[in-house]
């Protein structure tokens, strides 16, 4: 049902991507950026920031406004219609609502404003036509560069447990779970020449997309409990730091134990010696291209979903999402990863090609085909061989 | 999971435990000797804060652990002087620095999100860590738990062996008595009350420097509450005290094993475990509930039962006393 | 003390206001932001625009409720801190009318707010079960009680409440229309719950100036023993306290959801119930000054998000402000008990300096 859609919605993409480009001028565009965390968390929020920022340094005289913390437990006098309305008052005529957590308020307020230009990330209401035509989405398309990130850690692990520190369960959660997943199978096979089902992948969901006192789990707690019962690399996929911080002290103490945080380029900061390399997203140039088309007045509705820039992971004016090593990969990983890698590319190797059967053990992608992108977007479950719950 | 885990577990419960037990001493000195400091959660936050950016930017974690108790004396200092001397609500007085402490870090704290920063080294402690189990559990740690355990001995035996501690109690118990006696009740509560601050700043700064290493806002939301109704478990002793810290961290590391292997709906009733133990707990300690039940134990039992149950808060805890 | 009250003296109530704006804006400058763009921020954030003043008013509904309430426990005198539980109740159970429960126009609305007070009632008289049979301090029990309510929120919108794309913890899928209230000008006030929320104080202040049940509840919050005399069986009363003011916070919750949100979402309070507390003790108990201080608590709050929008400051600048302002009402508030001690002290600074 949504393959047209995605079809149409890569051509838009491609289109916009193709103009994008060229000394367009921003004089008097404003533009809002509405985030859920901190704007400096290391982590989530802090790459929509830095996407933000390189819109203001490649179109003259953009301006942008800030709110970030918008979430009812931090700030329960705000809500994200108060947001846009001060937004609005102020002259922005693009607003960027960066958390799945705004998805159902962000269609609902695009509707108070009809003659805004609203970007909700990692939605799919512009998708599912539930949006209304002001209403676009984009995402980044991550889940290769998890794949990268469970390879970096299959590679390197020595006990053979890793364990997963997830947000809550949705869609794309599960997806990129999965996706890092399949990748830590295929290399502990193909590089390390091991038996893949005896590689042990632990996920716990801490409950939110960063850690709420009282509330989620404490995602400290949660990744020492990993190490503590046998895992040596911890994978993040929350917005926060936690687990690269807490594998960084244990390291201090001569344990032997490696951290893949995720989302923003400097994550590996935290604690380098120990950092395997971060999938980051990279929303610069995504937004410069939608921040463009509004400036100029030629914009219409998209549902994106960009990929990389695959002949280089970390050129920071093309790619969407990328990979950077970190220094605690070794030489010999590094040099296997660069292999997988470059497979991945050519197209050689796939991350969701069958056979692939979910966690209750039934059939979802056939041997010999590869998944398509609505079953990718659309993973009901984690696949078999993972653990950890599914819902 | 075998026995190296679970070591590895029960070290990790001793590590997330120290700062809550550092609190719980410094609170349960303070009530001892008469002073409610309520401010406890925001008077971590703020220390926590402010330990991580003093030894952030002087590089001395010394500094750092030193900044943390200024703040938190502050806390124990206000509270003081607005009961002691204004003769207003400790209750009210406490609640609205716990809301302020909590915003101000909130607002200072905004451009040290999540820095990478200076940590307190693990250490272990030669000889004691050999010793099977305990060594690994106990003495392969860094210096905040170390100086956690020393901490509980030394304010159990300040408290109950000391003439100081006597007087200290007093101040507490029966300060018109006291006061008659000679003892400056209004000085001696100041000063316990500050002390007691000053060690709940540091658990605040053994919070950013060690057991969550960094600031983030909210960074120890909640934990100011868990101490104070930690201390009321404990019976106001310091020993029972930690080990009812112990006890909470043991439930929240049992929580994040087994939550692993359930639905996510789960993980609520895992994190509602802490919550509805703290009420059994105040319902068993405070007697009303235990009382009935005392009396259906064998006879021989009921003393000790009694005593390991029970406990009666400082009688004159938060009244002033008039000393003109 | 002089009968006729000195200058100082006159001036004393202000001298709070005028000391918490001063470190304010001295936070400000060290901040590097110019005070008077960030109180401008503020005021035009609060009362800049009718839209920002229909804001102001639908913040306030459940503060002015949940203070309203708090009024009849601290008469009581009970510490109800598990205030925010019981908004938190009161708005899941009023969600719980409106996804579940199909009634005809006039009575859907009704019945959910009917539903919201119970909500709230039954939480509070638990934290007051748990303190008189008990023995539990209302604190302790209410704090643990609104973790617990919290938590419900959250296996209600992860679990059986679950929205039908699944997954998430954002909220429930939003309610009908009919379920919810009706919104004032395309704002997020509904003028039917500050209809309610003026009721609700007016009828607190009218049961604790002119009922015989407000005078024993006074007696009780006194004095437990001298209230034993008057023959006031302090549980019912403590009880009945407690429920009256869950019902008014479970109120404010059910507006929460039903009005400022339209959904019942993951930390729906997210602290209405600590702020009640402060405006409570920032009024010092007095009626007249309640609803006053929550419309001003409100006014700073909606402020300081302008105040972020433009200065990027964090908004926890207003929160500092109301803050400093109760701490040092509470502290310095009372003139004679200040010009008592600080007489003291310099009598001691006297006698110390004619010793030596």
């Amino acid at each position: 049902m949504h393959k047209k859609g995605i079809l149409f919605v890569a051509l838009v993409a491609l289109l916009l991507a193709a103009c994008g480009s060229g000394g367009a001028s921003g004089e008097g565009f404003t533009f809002g950026m509405i985030l859920v965390g901190p704007q400096n968390d290391h982590g989530w929020s802090q790459a929509h920031y830095e996407g933000g920022q390189y819109v203001v340094e490649h179109l003259p005289g953009a301006e942008m406004i800030v709110f970030d913390l918008l979430n009812p437990a931090d700030k329960p006098e705000a809500t994200l219609e108060g947001v846009v309305d001060e937004m609005v008052a102020q002259g922005a005529t693009l607003i960027f609502t960066t958390s799945d957590e705004f998805e159902e308020d962000t269609t609902t307020v695009a509707a108070k404003y009809p003659d805004v230009t609203f970007v909700n990330i990692s939605g799919d209401d512009a998708l599912t036509g539930e949006g209304p035509a002001n209403l676009s989405n984009v995402m980044g398309r991550m889940e290769e560069m998890k794949a990268i990130a469970g390879c970096a850690a299959a590679l390197t692990t020595q006990t053979g447990q890793l364990g997963y520190v997830g947000p809550l369960i949705n869609h794309e959660t599960l997806r990129l779970t999965a996706s890092a997943y399949l990748g830590a199978r295929h290399c502990y096979e193909t590089y390390r020449g091991e038996d893949p089902d005896d590689l042990e992948f632990t996920v716990s969901w801490i409950g939110f997309w960063f850690n709420i006192p009282g509330v989620t789990s404490d995602p400290t707690e949660v990744t020492s409990s990993f190490l503590d019962t046998g895992v040596d690399v911890v994978l993040s996929g929350i917005d926060t730091t936690e687990a690269i911080n807490v594998a960084g002290q244990r390291a201090a103490a001569d344990h032997a134990v490696w951290a893949v945080p995720y989302d923003y380029l400097g994550a590996c900061e935290n604690a380098p010696s120990i950092c395997l390399g971060v999938p980051f997203f990279n929303w610069g140039p995504d937004y410069l291209a939608v921040a463009t088309a509004v400036a100029e007045g030629r914009w219409s509705q998209s549902w994106l979903w960009n990929g990389p820039n695959w002949d280089d992971l970390s050129d920071l004016s093309s790619t969407s999402v990328g990979w950077l090593n970190g220094p605690g990969l070794s030489a010999e990983a590094a040099a296997n990863l660069a292999d997988y890698i470059s497979k991945l590319a050519s197209g050689e190797v796939a991350v969701w090609a069958g056979p692939i059967n979910l966690q209750d053990g039934s059939a979802y992608i056939a041997a010999g085909a590869v998944g398509s992108d609505e079953q990718i977007w659309y993973l009901p479950q984690l696949v078999e061989g993972m653990q950890g719950p599914s819902q | 999971m075998d026995s190296t885990q679970l070591i590895a577990i029960l070290g990790s419960i001793v590590l997330q435990a120290a700062p809550l037990i550092i609190a719980v001493c410094g609170e349960t000195i303070s009530e001892r000797a008469g002073v409610i400091n309520l401010s406890m959660d925001g008077s971590l936050l703020l220390s926590a804060l402010a330990g991580f950016v003093a030894a952030l930017l002087t590089g001395s974690l010394l500094l750092g652990f030193l900044a943390a108790a200024a703040v938190g004396a502050l806390f124990a200092a206000i509270v003081a002087f607005g009961s002691l001397h204004l003769r207003q609500n400790q209750v009210a007085i406490g609640f609205v620095l716990a809301m302020l402490g909590d915003s101000l870090s909130a607002f200072l704290g905004q451009s040290y999100t999540r820095l990478p920063g200076p940590s307190v080294p693990s250490w272990h402690i030669p000889l004691l860590k050999d010793i099977p189990v305990l060594g690994p559990i106990f003495f392969r740690q860094d210096a905040v738990v170390y100086f956690a355990l020393l901490l509980v001995l030394v304010t159990w035996w300040f408290l109950f062996r000391t003439r100081a501690g006597l007087e200290l109690r007093s101040a507490g118990e029966r300060p018109e008595a006291a006061f008659s006696r000679g003892v400056a009740v209004r000085k001696l509560r100041y000063l316990y009350a500050i002390l007691g601050g000053a060690l709940v700043g540091m658990a605040g700064a053994a919070y950013s420097l060690s057991v969550k290493i960094g600031w983030a806002e909210g960074h120890t939301r909640g934990m100011g509450w868990i101490a104070l109704a930690i201390v009321i478990f404990g019976g106001w002793s310091p020993v029972r005290g930690a080990i009812g810290a112990l006890l909470f961290g043991a439930t929240k590391a049992l929580a994040t094993l087994l939550q692993r292997s359930f639905p996510q709906v789960a993980l609520v009733a895992f994190n509602a475990i802490p919550w509805l133990l703290m009420i059994v707990v105040l319902l068993l300690v405070s007697g009303k509930l235990a009382a009935p039940l005392l009396a259906r134990a064998p006879a021989a039992l009921r003393r000790p039962l009694r005593s390991l149950l029970q406990a009666a808060p400082p009688a004159a805890l938060g009244q002033p006393l008039d000393e003109s | 003390m002089s009968a006729k009250p000195s200058f100082l003296q006159r001036i004393w109530p202000l001298l709070p206001g005028l000391a918490a704006l001063l470190i304010t804006t001295l936070l400000l400058v060290v901040m590097g932001t110019d005070p008077i763009d960030a109180y401008l921020a503020m005021w035009q954030g609060a009362f800049g625009s009718s839209a920002r003043i229909y804001s102001v008013l639908a913040f306030l509904v459940p503060l002015l409720l949940a203070a309203s309430g708090l009024l009849l426990t601290f008469k009581a005198g009970l510490w109800n801190i598990g205030i925010e539980g019981q908004i938190i109740m009161g708005a899941i159970a009023a969600s719980w009318v409106a996804l579940r429960v199909q009634l005809p126009a006039g009575l859907q609305i009704p019945l959910e707010l009917l539903a919201a007070m119970a909500g709230g009632a039954v939480w509070a008289l638990l934290a007051g079960v748990l303190k008189t049979r008990g023995g539990v301090h209302e604190i302790f029990g209410g704090l643990a009680l609104n973790n617990l309510a919290i938590l419900f929120t959250n296996y209600l919108i992860a679990g059986p409440w679950q929205p039908p794309e699944g997954g998430s913890f954002r909220g429930t899928q939003p309610f009908g229309a009919h379920a919810l209230l009706p919104l004032f000008d395309n704002s997020r006030l509904s003028l039917l719950s500050l209809a309610l929320a003026v009721l609700a104080f007016a009828g607190v202040a009218l049961l604790l100036t002119n009922s015989h049940w407000g005078l024993r509840l006074k007696a009780l919050g006194q004095n437990a023993r001298s209230a034993f005399l008057l023959g006031v069986s302090s549980q019912r009363e403590l009880l009945l306290a407690m429920a009256l003011c869950g019902a008014l916070a479970g109120l404010g919750g059910g507006v929460r959801v039903l009005s400022w949100f339209d959904s019942l979402r993951q930390s729906i309070s997210g602290g209405i119930g600590y702020l009640a507390l402060m405006v409570v003790l920032l009024a010092g108990f007095r009626l007249v000054l309640t609803p006053l201080v929550a419309f001003f608590f409100s006014a700073v709050l909606n402020g300081s998000i302008t105040l972020q929008l433009r200065t990027q400051l964090h908004s926890a600048l207003g929160d500092i402000l109301t803050g400093v302002l109760v701490l040092l009402v509470l502290l310095f508030g009372n003139y004679t008990r200040v010009q008592r001690v600080v007489l003291r002290a310099a009598q001691a600074a006297r006698r110390r300096l004619s010793d030596g």
